[in-house]
């Protein structure tokens, strides 16, 4: 194994928490990774939701200039922390910002901006155009009548008429966002490990008698 | 507080529990709802604290020889770091903040 640094293995930890260090050759080490890791990334949707990880596309505006005016509502310096995760969070953060965000029209003074925004609990989400339907008196909850977007038939509304997901609040989003979060920051530390670790070639890991240092 | 207040008191009281009864009557939904942890949040910190060392000793130990007794022991000592703020921060608050303003 060469010294120096790794730049496959450490896109390979990025693309898959563990994976770097398994591609070293330090296949126990590569599994507590990917266990501490995953399971707090997973812990943190299980906590706060799908809401725990929102990246406010801020990719997609630095990426492209000529998409039409967007304003997302969202968490974009948490999922700093939490992208490091690897492609799971930008596959969770695209779900959440286009299967379950709401979204609206609103004028303002640049002119028409379209708002994503997580629907509120009196609101359904529209499949077809991701718009936001009221099927519930915002003050009491109380159902109201409204057109179904899929069968064209004004009905009262029933409890299965429930928006996407329910956004987390107070401490439990915290958590949850936490959890997501520092999910990420440990993989960039095992990602710079597995890049430019210096274990390589005496880490006992790999099956050689020679022991070492940490980095 | 005026009758009028307490009208309007009554009526979002009874519009919160309205809601109250609808929230709890929608299932929680693995993934995509958050859990209804608000009173026993704090127990959270635990598998926090325990799953940051699992992924941060797996990178730092030497050897993984003694690799479970010192994710344990990182876990403890995470734990009794977060009480030790907490308690800190109470007394601040509590205790020396809470001087000044009776004074």
């Amino acid at each position: 194994m060469p010294e120096g640094p790794q730049p496959v293995a450490l896109l390979l930890a990025w693309l898959v928490p563990g994976l770097g260090h398994w591609y070293l050759g330090m296949r126990r080490r590569a599994w507590r990774i990917a266990l501490g890791v995953l399971a707090m990334f997973a812990g943190g949707l299980l906590v706060g939701g799908i809401d725990a990880v929102d990246s406010t596309l801020f990719y997609k505006r630095m990426l492209s200039s000529s998409t039409p005016p967007e304003r997302v509502d969202g968490d974009m310096v948490w999922f700093l922390g939490a992208m490091f995760t690897g492609p799971v969070a930008f596959g969770v953060d695209l779900a959440h910002q286009y299967r379950f965000k709401v979204v609206e029209d609103t004028m303002t003074a640049q002119g028409v901006v379209r708002v994503r925004r997580g629907a509120m609990p009196y609101e359904i989400r529209d499949a077809r155009t991701g718009k936001a339907i009221e099927v519930r008196d915002k003050a009491t909850g109380a159902p109201i009548e409204f057109l179904d977007p899929v069968t064209g038939v004004t009905r009262l509304a029933t409890s299965a008429d429930r928006p996407p997901n329910i956004q987390a609040l107070g401490r439990v989003r915290e958590i949850g966002t936490l959890l997501c979060t520092i999910a990420g920051m440990l993989n960039l530390i095992a990602m710079i490990d597995a890049g430019w670790g210096r274990r390589r070639s005496y880490d006992p890991d790999r099956g050689q008698s020679r022991a070492g240092g940490a980095t | 507080m005026n009758p009028a207040q307490m009208n309007t008191l009554a009526k979002a009281s009874a519009a919160a529990s309205t809601w109250r009864e609808q929230l709890a009557g929608w299932s929680y939904r693995p993934f995509i709802d958050p859990i209804n942890a608000h009173h026993w949040w704090w127990a959270l910190i635990v598998p926090l604290a325990l799953l940051t060392a699992v992924a941060y000793k797996a990178v730092r130990l030497p050897t993984l020889e003694r690799y479970w007794r010192e994710v344990a022991l990182m876990s403890v000592q995470v734990l009794l770091g977060m009480a030790a703020l907490a308690a800190t921060l109470w007394l601040l608050v509590e205790v020396f903040a809470g001087s000044f303003r009776s004074s």
